[in-house]
């Protein structure tokens, strides 16, 4: 009886040990991290992961056309956000403002992510190319955010490691900085392809990181280096468009003049600050900022005159307005005027709303195409095209002495747009002349792009006091603009609250 | 008060024996070990002469195992087994001598019998009381630990929907503030504060682990032990830092089926409202504030509507009613008890819209059979509630009298701010008719047990409980509006289902063996506990809605807007559990217990922790001296201490350790801008978080005076609480897309002191019976993050060295009541009449605060003024008893302890429109009020939140409950052949000695940081009942 007894008690306990698994219960809900870097696929959802944080808020979703356009003297703001206009007038006395704060967190964010597939992707048993291509993309979006955070805020710190919750980076240098870009370039550039099939366009090629070697380069006045890499793409497989406006349509993405582009699309239209959820928006709210409030924009940012004076120096060679000039601002047109004179259907009045002398950027707006703007334009962002590029050759040339050299890039930039040959108007400039041609000649061809913040650095315009006197003459703005403190944001309070090891920018 | 009376007793497994024979006196400690192996060997007795058996059983017929039995002349001693059988040698004209614990001593001549069946009468003494501290049982007597005994009759008393607010008052340490709104659950704190995310208790209802939820009907409740120290509560270890509160259920007894009903009804009221201002005085303070300001007067000021003037908390507030109903069945034989009880449940609101409703069915049973013993528990709960929309205790502030309840003209028709009368205020009416949450609950919860003494000493245990949820929450939002320029909505329908279950294997052994004087009862034990919970989430949005306006409200009839959303979760937590209790002379008590616990919700380097108590206790009244010296009014005197930790996982996810790849990542690439999938980890996951443990110290005395009718207990308590789980700040360099992850870095002290006294008596057929607890507790934060930067809640600061949730505020200084007056001050944008603010602190050029003013008034100069903590809080029982009536009384009270009156910042808003208190009285040049500022509409700094102006004195004294009770006299219940029949009258809530100006001192508060904030708390009603209660 006894032994029957203790039988059954040791089956029921057997039976009764409820629950087989024990302690390691797995997520339903989610892959874990430690389920993950397993597989080929795994490898390239992981890259594709480091292009959505090209996306983010904080990079080309909505900040950076506020933190290069609107505080160069392209662009101001007359946005009712009292902070915000600050922010584009040099003014921040909350070091943890929104804005520069998302910038720097969605920077640092997609970084995380590319550090993740640097570290993991390696240890992957997966096509050798594909292998070479997802690190060589991974290491291309690195520097770009990089260069980008060297850029604005000076000296910041490097994270090359996924990042654990207890590091707190050093202090380094911009040139640190800077070497790290350089590094992460031209170890990714030879493992990129040249083009990509259909399915994969939008990629980054080896031209892109010809491109932004080309850039990074000549920030640093490195004209020998930035020359060969700027050759390279207007040798390579791109084309002017023969539209000028074609580079600011949502139907005419990724065309031949672009080397590289962020994507957008509004196939899904979950709210903007919903990240990286099953609904959360892929679109760009540049848009927004810069279109009229009566179209669902919010006016934050606005042209400045001056900009808009550039387009008026010269006219076509048939004697009509430079088209460009229509394809980038929305503005009051005498009424005789040729060319656009609605935008999403309605007139300049019925845009304004009754407030005089507005200006607004218009590039990327879909005014053609739809009667309101949205949270999730679908219109990609050409970030490096040729004529950027031949431009940026041409400067070189100038300042490696090659000034007669140069005007043949230039011409072909002019020529797009009807424009007379520099060539047969303003030939044998000097030096110094060239410089201020190619200052306009930039202003004109990519006014609101986003890159005369770069073009006033490498120019020294925001660290000298002649320079900024330039620039005040452009746009009231820079009065405000602090000699060796503005030309860069201040390091967020928090991080130097939290990590010790930082130091704040100069006047800051 | 709790006796042995049900059961469950009999599988009690503590035995003690307080022997005053002293045969094995010699031994002492050193020989525990010896014995402990010669019980282990052997337990037979030689035989001589004649065996004698027989059965041992309580008054009530119940078998009582572990009684000593002993043959006076042969000196033989022996035990009764689990069925209180028993068998022993003796010599032909012996007698037998039989003791056990709480009931008298018995002497019986054997003569000639070899059978001997023996009914034990228990002593009528509390210290007998047997209390189930957590896998074991203890006598009150033996008990060194913090235990407070809630008794079950009392709660009766109250009308409540929760175990939790019924609390209220009743036991030292206990804190439990509650509101009115039906179906809630109220806020429980035992001893504080020990972490900053959560301090509800672990509940253990008839061996069943599991939380408080609102599904359970109070009266089936038997008896209620609140575990407050690691000494009583380390056996549940991981989840025993908040406190356990031990639940029995009420079980049938042997004998014929006693039918029991009772049903009570009454109507409840909210007591208090606010004197606010009719229309005519109201506009013309209005008129005052825009002439001010220099704007035009609003239309609905300036001209006031004809026939508006509303007064928003009529409109809102309402009479509810409370009804409960009861229907008991029990009964059984030796071998098998039951009990089976209905009961109903209902709570309309007293404002418009909420409402609770519960039914519950509960079927106890037992089943003995030789060494089986069987019993199982089982709850089954169904419960509906409508939950209120919106703050409407705000809202009926912020609303104005000239805004009509109804408004045809609006979206959905209710009135609501306009130009004309420009308010945000929510229409609180029409949040709850058009807006409609409700929740329906299923729940079933049991244990089923089973054990086998496989030796007299030596019995085996297998519990197995389950516990099965499911909630539908289902959303209907109505078309129309509640508020001045509220974005159109669609009409929406959502449901939302949840689904929980838990299964609980636990496998326990139980040795326990008295010889003599040394008392011995260990246990060890395995538990094996799994949780799991999925929802599913859909939406739908332009319902259908027939001809006579009703919306069809499932997810079918959507035109648009169609979503879904889901997810599961599961825990584990796996236990291997010790205790050892060991006494001598009923004057040494020592035990100590270890939980070994492994929580799935921990990575592998931190799952398993260890939680062990040990504890000591002396009761000086049995020694020799004491007996010889104390003064006989001295009836017990017990010291008594307790150390050891208890730790804390429930306020964790199930996966917060585990880093996990978002999959939502996505990209567009392709010439047809095709959406390509991406995942990525973007979340930051500390990996290392591990337990919250919590370290106990104990320290009590247990005084027993007049023949322990008069009872004191005291304690004094510091528990310190480390590894507390806060979002540690990590810089955003790392990358994290997250909160910043949990990283185990606070530490909190608790220190108190509890005391609960009782006395009772019985003179001349008038009973009464006192009982009074007393609390103090004292908190402090000794850590929070690595830089422990503060943490702020609503006008709160908690940081280092200070209570958690201090009010952190400007200071007032008056009102400027001249120009000079605003010259000299640190204002100079003021005007008189503004408020006058102290400034007190500035910064260097460093930006340190320097403690010096800086002649600016800014968030630099807010100080603490006030803490929400209490000095003290009390109850207080009387219960008197006068032949046929019984009288109740019940009072309990917070002395000290600040509030933030959130409703006077609407009610005195004299910047702003709203609906002002009545008599308010700005300052303006011939009325130099020095309290009420001037009337200025939107001026900045007249009115801020963030000053000590709304700080009041939370103290109360509340009538909480009296119940006048009438029993009808045997004589006539004989005649109508009835058992029993009570009726009763009661009320509650019925006076508040309280000098806040609010609906009501005793609030839930806005969460751990901000637990003194009052805004708009739904007060605790008034209730008038009636019952009856009969029995068969």
């Amino acid at each position: 009886m006894k032994l029957k007894i203790f039988v059954l008690t040791g089956i029921i306990f057997t039976i009764t040990s409820c629950n087989k698994r024990g302690l390691d219960l797995a997520n339903p809900n989610q892959l874990t991290t430690a389920s993950f870097w397993k597989t080929e696929d795994d490898a390239l959802k992981a890259t594709i992961a480091c292009y959505a944080g090209l996306q983010e808020e904080g990079v080309w979703k909505r900040w950076m056309d506020i933190n290069f356009t609107s505080r160069s003297d392209e662009g101001n703001s007359f946005s009712p956000w009292g902070d915000f206009a600050n922010y584009s007038k040099f003014t921040m006395p909350d070091y943890n403002f929104g804005p520069s704060a998302e910038t720097w967190q969605d920077h640092y964010r997609t970084i995380f992510r590319t550090n993740q597939v640097l570290e993991y992707v390696p240890n992957i048993t997966m096509d050798e190319t594909l292998k070479k291509r997802s690190l060589a993309e991974a290491k291309f979006i690195r520097a770009l955010l990089y260069f980008q955070l060297a850029t604005l805020y000076g000296n910041v710190p490097i994270v090359t490691s996924p990042s654990m919750t207890t590091d707190r980076p050093p202090f380094t240098t911009s040139e640190e900085v800077f070497e790290l870009v350089l590094k992460d370039l031209n170890e990714a550039k030879p493992d990129l392809p040249e083009s990509y099939d259909d399915a994969n366009l939008g990629r980054i090629t080896k031209g892109a990181a010809a491109a932004l070697l080309g850039k990074v380069y000549m920030q640093q006045h490195n004209w020998s280096l930035a020359a060969p890499q700027l050759l390279e793409v207007i040798n390579g497989p791109y084309e002017l468009m023969a539209d000028y406006m074609d580079n600011f349509r949502i139907n005419t993405e990724n065309n031949k003049e672009s080397v590289f582009e962020i994507q957008f699309s509004d196939e899904f239209n979950g709210a903007f600050w919903d990240k990286d959820a099953p609904s959360s928006s892929e679109g760009s709210r540049r848009s927004v900022y810069f279109s009229p409030r009566r179209v669902g924009g919010n006016s934050d940012a606005t042209a400045t005159w001056w900009t808009f004076d550039q387009f008026l120096l010269e006219k076509t060679m048939d004697g009509k307005t430079d088209p460009r000039l229509d394809a980038t601002f929305i503005y009051d047109k005498p009424a005789d005027a040729d060319g656009v004179d609605s935008w999403w259907g309605l007139t300049y009045d019925e845009l304004a709303e009754g407030i005089p002398n507005q200006l607004w950027f218009r590039k990327y707006s879909n005014d053609e195409t739809s009667t309101q703007v949205t949270e999730n334009s679908g219109n990609n962002f050409r970030m490096i095209r040729l004529a950027d590029i031949l431009l940026l050759y041409a400067e070189c040339l100038n300042e490696m002495d090659q000034t007669d050299n140069a005007y043949q890039y230039i011409d072909r930039v002019r020529n797009r747009v009807g424009i007379a040959k520099l060539s047969d108007v303003k030939p044998g400039l000097s030096k110094t002349e060239m410089r201020d041609q190619i200052d306009h000649e930039r202003v004109v061809e990519l006014a609101s792009e986003n890159t005369r913040w770069y073009d006033l650095l490498r120019w020294g315009k925001l660290i000298t006091k002649d320079g900024i006197a330039e620039l005040k003459s452009h746009d009231p703005e820079f009065d405000f603009f602090v000699l060796g403190k503005s030309h860069v944001f201040p390091i967020p309070q928090r991080e130097r609250d939290i990590n010790t090891n930082l130091k704040q920018n100069p006047y800051y | 008060m709790n006796k042995l009376n049900h059961p469950y007793d009999d599988i009690l497994v503590v035995i003690l024996q307080p022997l005053r024979k002293k045969t094995f006196q010699g031994i002492g400690f050193g020989g525990i070990l010896t014995l402990l192996l010669l019980l282990t060997v052997s337990t037979t007795v030689n035989a001589q002469n004649v065996e004698i058996t027989g059965q041992v059983t309580s008054e009530k017929k119940l078998p009582l195992p572990g009684v000593t039995v002993k043959s006076k002349h042969l000196n033989l001693t022996t035990v009764t087994g689990s069925d209180g059988l028993y068998s022993i040698n003796a010599i032909a004209n012996d007698t037998l001598i039989f003791n056990y614990i709480g009931f008298a001593s018995q002497e019986i001549a054997v003569s000639s019998k070899t059978t001997v069946n023996v009914e034990l009468q228990s002593e009528s003494s509390t210290l007998n009381e047997v209390l189930v501290v957590g896998y074991v049982a203890q006598r009150k007597a033996d008990i060194t630990s913090a235990i407070s005994v809630v008794n079950a009759a009392d709660l009766e008393k109250t009308t409540g929907t929760t175990i939790a607010e019924k609390l209220q008052g009743r036991a030292p340490g206990v804190r439990v503030r509650t509101s009115g709104a039906p179906g809630q659950t109220a806020e429980i704190e035992i001893r504080g504060v020990n972490n900053f995310r959560g301090t509800a208790p672990l509940y253990v209802i008839d061996g069943l682990l599991t939380n408080e939820t609102r599904d359970i009907n109070p009266n089936d409740i038997e008896s209620i032990q609140i575990l407050k120290d690691a000494g009583a509560a380390a056996l549940y270890g991981s989840r025993a830092a908040n406190g356990v509160v031990v639940i029995t259920t009420k079980k049938g007894e042997s004998g014929p089926m006693k039918v029991d009903f009772d049903a009570r009804y009454g109507i409840q009221n909210i007591a208090k409202r606010y004197d606010v201002m009719e229309v005519s005085e109201w506009s013309e303070l209005v008129k005052t504030m825009y002439t001010n300001s220099g704007e035009a007067v609003p239309a609905s000021a300036g001209n006031p509507p004809q026939g508006v003037n509303t007064n928003w908390q009529d409109a809102l507030l309402k009479q509810g009613n409370v009804q409960e109903y009861n229907l008991g069945l029990s009964g059984g034989s030796d071998l098998a008890t039951y009990r089976f009880s209905g009961g109903y449940f209902s709570n309309e609101g007293t404002t418009a819209g909420p409402n609770f409703e519960r039914y519950t069915a509960r079927l106890n049973g037992s089943l003995t059979r030789g060494r089986f013993k069987f019993n199982q528990s089982l709850l089954t709960s169904l419960s509906n509630s409508t939950d209120p929309t919106g703050n409407p205790f705000v809202n009926a502030l912020r609303m104005l009298p000239v805004i009509p309840v109804y408004d045809v003209a609006n979206p959905g028709g209710f009135g609501y701010g306009s130009s004309a009368a420009p308010t945000l205020g929510e229409n609180p009416i029409a949040q709850q008719l058009l807006n409609r949450n409700t929740n329906e609950s299923l729940r079933i919860q049991g244990t089923v047990s089973g054990e086998y003494a496989i030796t007299d000493f030596l019995s085996y245990k297998i519990n197995f409980g389950l516990e099965y949820n499911t909630n539908i929450f289902a959303a209907l939002r109505k078309d129309g509006a509640w508020f001045w320029s509220q974005s159109p909505t669609n009409s929406v329908y959502s449901e939302n289902r949840n689904r929980f279950r838990s299964t609980l294997f636990e496998h326990t052994l139980n040795f326990k063996k008295v010889i003599n004087r040394h008392s011995l009862n260990a246990l060890v034990g395995f538990t094996d506990q799994l949780r799991t919970s999925s929802h599913s989430f859909a939406k739908t949005e332009n319902l259908a809605i027939n001809s006579a306006g009703n919306y069809f409200d499932i997810l079918g009839s959507g035109q648009t807007g169609q979503g879904v959303n889901g997810g599961r979760s599961e825990s584990a937590i796996r236990s291997f559990l010790g205790r050892l209790d060991y006494s001598y002379g009923d004057k040494y008590i020592f035990s100590a217990s270890i939980r070994r616990d492994g929580s799935s919700r921990f990575g592998k380097e931190h799952r398993w922790g260890n939680f062990p108590s040990v504890t000591a206790g002396w009761r000086i009244i049995n020694e020799e001296f004491a007996k010889n010296s104390f003064p006989s009014i001295i009836s017990d005197l017990k010291i008594r201490a307790s150390y050891g930790t208890l730790g804390n996982t429930e306020n964790i996810g199930d996966y917060d350790y585990q880093a996990y790849i978002n999959t939502f990542s996505r990209y567009i690439l392709g010439t047809g801008q095709q959406v390509a999938a991406g995942s990525i980890e973007r979340e930051l996951v500390n990996s290392n978080i591990r337990w919250e443990s919590t370290e106990t110290k104990n320290f009590g005395l247990d005084v027993g005076l007049l023949n322990n009718t008069l009872l004191l207990t005291a304690d004094y308590y510091i528990k310190e609480t480390k590894d507390i789980l806060l979002n540690a700040p990590i810089p955003w360099t790392a990358g994290n897309a997250g909160e910043d992850p949990l990283a185990n870095i606070g530490r909190l002290q608790n220190k108190g002191f509890d005391l609960g006294v009782s006395y009772g008596n019985n003179v001349g057929g008038f009973s009464y019976n006192v009982a009074a607890n007393i609390s103090t507790i004292t908190n402090k934060v000794l850590q929070l993050t690595n830089d422990n930067a503060p943490l702020y809640g609503a006008n709160t600061k908690t940081e280092v060295g200070q209570p958690i949730g201090q009010f952190f505020v400007l200071q007032t200084d008056g009102i400027f009541q001249n120009i000079q007056e605003v010259e000299s001050s640190a204002q100079k944008d003021a005007k008189p009449g503004d408020q006058r603010y102290k400034d007190v602190n500035g910064r260097n050029e460093a930006g340190e605060l320097i403690g010096v003013p800086d002649g600016k008034i800014d968030a630099d100069d807010r100080v603490y003024a006030g803490s929400p903590w209490p000095d003290f809080t009390y109850g207080v029982t009387i219960d008197v008893g006068f032949r046929q009536f019984d009288l109740s009384v019940f009072l309990n009270g917070v002395q000290g302890g600040t509030l933030y009156n959130q409703q006077n910042v609407w009610l005195s808003n004299t910047a702003d429109l709203g609906n002002y208190r009545m008599g308010l009285t700005p300052w303006t040049p011939e009325n130099h009020s020095t309290e009420v500022p001037r009337a200025v509409h939107g001026a900045e700094g007249v009115i801020r939140g963030d000053t000590d102006r709304w700080l009041e004195d939370g103290s109360f004294l509340r009538l909480n409950n009296v119940q006048l009770g009438y029993t009808m006299p045997k004589s006539v219940l004989d005649r109508l052949n009835v058992r029993a029949v009570r009726i009763y009258i009661s009320g509650q809530n019925l006076a508040t000695l309280t000098s806040y100006t609010g609906l009501d001192p005793d609030i839930k508060g806005g969460g751990i940081l901000a637990r003194g904030y009052d805004n708009g708390s739904y007060p605790n009603v008034r209730s008038w009942m009636a019952g009856i209660q009969v029995g068969f």
